[in-house]
């Protein structure tokens, strides 16, 4: 038998190795993420901190409020107060369109609905294709950034809900 | 509410409900005295917000009782007593209720029209101690 042939093999090897591990890289542990518009800027919630997406619906003012809380809303037998969320992020609020919505967010010490321009999509994503957030971004925003993550191309900001609520009520108090 | 305010039975709540400066309110019945015709605080001044849009010419002042005697706040007609059930009956979103600038904004009342805007009178601000707005 000879020897010399030897090195396609272990090329071959190689490579089902590397094929194996794409495999368990596709099994990798995933998040839920609904990923929304507000103006041009792309950002996405953890799923789990998202009860529901609502079409939009008449918000009604509540004096005392600041600017960038709406109002509320009636949502079966329940009032909800809606947060203009574009402004929270420092963003230019879009006006009113079919695909305006409110998320219904709430975490374990606040629930509120968020407005948002539009929701692109609910997905699962590898969560090693989360990366951390750049050191450029917004200050304003940056205590609330989970991590960055592309869609379709885009750049999408990871935002936690809850970190969110706390500094905003810190903000207002 | 106050003291006063809570005269509601388990089964609901009688209140005054108005229009004033473009947004609905409503006081409990018995912290109203009466109406007047001449003129009232406007709730916009003293709650710091925007006037919406006026429903009607037609102003009255709705006499109510506060902390220190008797105010007059300018409203707009129609003004009608309506019972409220239990389930019609709303406390403050918890991010709205955390606000500080707004202490006479008690609750919400929900009905056909919307939002009712629940009053109470006794913490509505005294002209110096208006909060001034704010942006965030």
């Amino acid at each position: 038998m000879s020897h010399a042939p030897i090195s396609p093999l272990n090329d071959l090897l190689a490579l089902r190795v590397q094929a194996k591990k794409a495999v368990i890289e596709l099994d990798a542990a995933t998040v839920k993420l609904v990923i929304f518009a507000l103006n041009d800027m792309l950002y996405a919630f953890h799923g789990h901190y998202i009860v529901e997406i609502l079409p939009y619906r008449e918000i009604f003012f509540v004096p005392g409020c600041p600017a960038s809380i709406a109002g509320v809303i009636y949502l079966r037998g329940d009032i909800e107060s809606v947060l203009r969320l574009a402004m929270v992020v420092g963003t230019e609020e879009q006006p009113l369109t079919r695909h305006t919505a409110i998320l219904l967010g709430r975490t374990p010490q606040m629930q509120s609905g968020l407005r948002v321009d539009r929701v692109l999509e609910v997905m699962d994503i590898p969560e090693n294709q989360i990366q951390p957030p750049l050191a450029t971004f917004n200050e304003k925003i940056l205590p609330w950034v989970d991590g960055v993550f592309t869609y379709t191309g885009q750049m999408v900001i990871l935002l936690d809900l809850s970190r969110l609520f706390q500094g905003y009520q810190a903000g207002i108090s | 509410m106050n003291q006063q305010g809570l005269t509601a039975s388990s089964a609901g709540l009688d209140l005054v409900v108005f229009t004033a400066d473009g947004l609905r309110f409503g006081i409990v019945s018995t912290q109203v005295c009466g109406l007047h015709p001449h003129p009232g605080e406007s709730l916009a001044i003293l709650l710091n917000f925007s006037v919406v849009t006026h429903q009607t010419t037609c102003f009255r002042s709705l006499r109510v009782l506060s902390l220190t005697g008797e105010r007059f706040i300018r409203v707009e007609e129609p003004i009608y007593l309506r019972h409220y059930f239990f389930d019609a009956l709303h406390p403050l979103p918890p991010l709205i209720a955390a606000l500080p600038t707004a202490p006479a904004v008690r609750g919400l009342a929900w009905d056909e029209g919307g939002a009712v805007v629940i009053l109470d009178p006794g913490l509505l601000p005294e002209g110096r101690d208006r909060p001034s707005p704010f942006f965030l």
